[in-house]
């Protein structure tokens, strides 16, 4: 049984290709376009790891973690962090508080992804 | 009152003449009365009578000549009296006169001034104005003097400027405050107010002078540019977010093609697709230099310093040259200064500034050498690079760390880069407050060097 990713971006194309990268991989990928969906994929698909992309309109990044968080269920899950925000607080900082297990910045290399994802969920 | 000649003479006179009259009437009534006629014979009688009448008018003539001469006397030195007199009057006039240009030309220089000058006693009675105070209150000078700040202002303005003289007051040295005045119509105005005691010869506080300045432009101007300054930064982040979205789809969707994971390629195929990743990649480069010198020049960018070791740096920096250098037939030397100290500076920064560098002298140079060294300097360490290449010529040699500015390699051929590079190394050297520059000759080849001051370390320890 491959792994399962959960994709959240709102960004139609990004996300197309991270998957098909993914799927390349040898991983079973589920896209979702925001976050109101990817919280309810979580619940329903159980994936194996969530990349998340903090900028999104409605229920934004922030807020699935926060829900994530709240949710015994879901809270287990790891979580890789993207985001192109050029904040003035450093990246890291971000996904330390927000409890996430890693984080890329955009745009960034699928290749790396990929690898992070390997390193958190395995093959 | 001097007594004076004058009043002796006076005196001298209406004496002298009302006794001589008496005399004159007396002794001629006496000489004519029955009885005294009895005492005297006849002849001695008119005898007598002849020689008083002598002696009176001799007496008279005497007292009159006395009175005389003590009158020529009294106007005579009337005379001398006068003439130092009317000296001291007419100096007196003069320092007046003198007195009165002083104060006009003390108010012609005050009036002169655009900014308002009024000056107030410590009670805050105005004593005095410029011209460009009289048109502020719509009051002339007159007017204005003896009033209070009550009278010319708003009750709220007059509290709070009164408020600020007291404090200056108390502290007793000169004060800068900014101070919103309303017109009637709803215009307001921000004055920049110095307020400063004035003291008397035994070092007293008897008022405060105030000079007020109108920077209601000025400040408009400063928040207009600190808004522009807000707005583009925030275009440049949303810029970055923008450009570099799209970008890294493409970059991806050509990779994922051009490595095989979609099937194989054929050799067009594989040659198209690289010079799609290449361009890309280049596309890349140029949003990334134009981002960082706005970042640099809004002075946005933020500077990691920690101690490091410029030797390592530079050796690491080389490290991915290498086989660039090597593909070209180019020999990558170093000529490292062991004995360098650990300075303070952003690795990552100094690493992109050597990097570009080497990138430049690689590209430029067809055959030959290019060679790294580090030197210590007395307050400085330096790093050089030198290539083997054609040179930069004279005239170019001004524009080289410009913005945008690229030397053509061979004429007519468009030149690789962005042209930013050597503008982006040189903000970074700046801010590291150190200094970068060029040295070349047209042919031979060309050194590129920049120097770090080394800030001596205090205290603890060597």
């Amino acid at each position: 049984m491959p792994k399962k990713i959960l994709v959240i971006d709102d960004e139609v194309d990004l996300r197309k290709m991270v998957v098909a990268r993914l799927e390349k991989s040898g991983y079973s990928v589920i896209p979702a376009i925001d976050g109101k969906e990817g919280l309810e994929k979580m619940r329903t698909e159980h994936p194996d790891i969530v990349l998340l992309d903090l900028m999104m309109p409605g229920v934004d990044g922030y807020e699935v973690c926060r829900q994530k968080a709240g949710d015994p269920e879901l809270k287990k899950i790891p979580v890789i962090l993207f985001t192109a925000i050029m904040s003035a607080k450093p990246l890291n900082e971000i996904a330390q508080e927000l409890g996430a297990d890693d984080y890329m910045a955009k745009p960034f290399d699928a290749r790396k992804l990929t690898e992070k994802v390997r390193n958190l969920i395995g093959e | 009152m001097k007594f004076k000649y004058s009043d002796l003479g006076v005196i001298l006179l209406a004496s002298s003449f009302i006794l001589a009259s008496v005399c004159l009437v007396t002794v001629d009534q006496m000489l004519h009365l029955p009885d005294w006629a009895q005492l005297c014979p006849g002849d001695s009688l008119s005898e007598f009578s002849t020689r008083v009448q002598a002696f009176s008018v001799a007496l008279v003539i005497v007292l009159a000549l006395l009175c005389v001469i003590v009158i020529a006397n009294f106007l005579i030195n009337r005379k001398k009296i006068s003439e130092p007199d009317q000296a001291c009057v007419k100096s007196r006039r003069e320092i007046t006169r003198d007195l009165e240009k002083k104060y006009s030309l003390f108010h012609l220089l005050m009036d002169s001034s655009p900014d308002l000058i009024f000056y107030k006693d410590i009670a805050g009675t105005y004593l005095g104005c410029n011209r460009a105070f009289e048109e502020f209150v719509n009051m002339t000078e007159k007017d204005i003097i003896g009033k209070t700040d009550w009278d010319l202002f708003s009750q709220e303005e007059a509290e709070s400027f009164r408020e600020n003289d007291q404090q200056m007051l108390t502290q007793g040295e000169a004060r800068h405050n900014e101070e919103w005045i309303s017109y009637e119509d709803g215009r307001r105005l921000l004055l920049d107010t110095l307020k400063t005691p004035f003291f008397d010869e035994t070092e007293n506080v008897i008022g405060l002078l105030g000079i007020s300045r109108d920077i209601t432009e000025r400040k408009n101007a400063e928040r207009e540019l600190k808004r522009a300054a807000a707005i583009k930064s925030e275009f440049t982040s949303m810029v970055s977010h923008e450009l570099r979205t799209p970008l890294a789809v493409v970059i991806e969707a050509i990779k994922i093609v051009a490595d095989g994971s979609c099937g194989e390629l054929n050799p067009e195929q594989v040659e198209y697709l690289s010079v799609a990743e290449r361009n890309v990649d280049r596309l890349g480069r140029l949003i990334n230099d134009v981002l960082d010198v706005q970042k640099l020049e809004s002075g946005m960018m933020e500077f990691d310093l920690k101690e490091h070791d410029i030797n390592e740096l530079i050796i690491s920096a080389m490290e991915p040259m290498r086989s660039i250098a090597r593909r070209k037939g180019l020999t990558l030397v170093s000529q490292l200064d062991p004995d360098m100290p650990r300075i303070k500076f952003d690795s990552d920064k100094i690493i992109q500034v050597v990097t570009n560098l080497l990138n430049n002298s690689i590209k430029f140079t067809e055959s030959g050498c290019i060679t790294v060294t580090t030197e210590k300097g007395s307050n400085y360490l330096k790093v050089s690079i030198s290539d083997t290449g054609p040179g930069i010529k004279k005239e170019d040699m001004s524009k080289l760390f410009g913005k945008f500015e690229q030397i053509f390699k061979e004429e007519g051929k468009r030149p690789e880069g962005t042209g930013l590079g050597l503008a982006i190394c040189r903000e970074i050297i700046n801010r590291h407050s150190g200094t970068i520059w060029a040295k070349s000759e047209f042919g031979k080849g060309s050194v590129f060097s920049f120097v770090l001051p080394v800030v001596e370390r205090r205290g603890k320890g060597a």
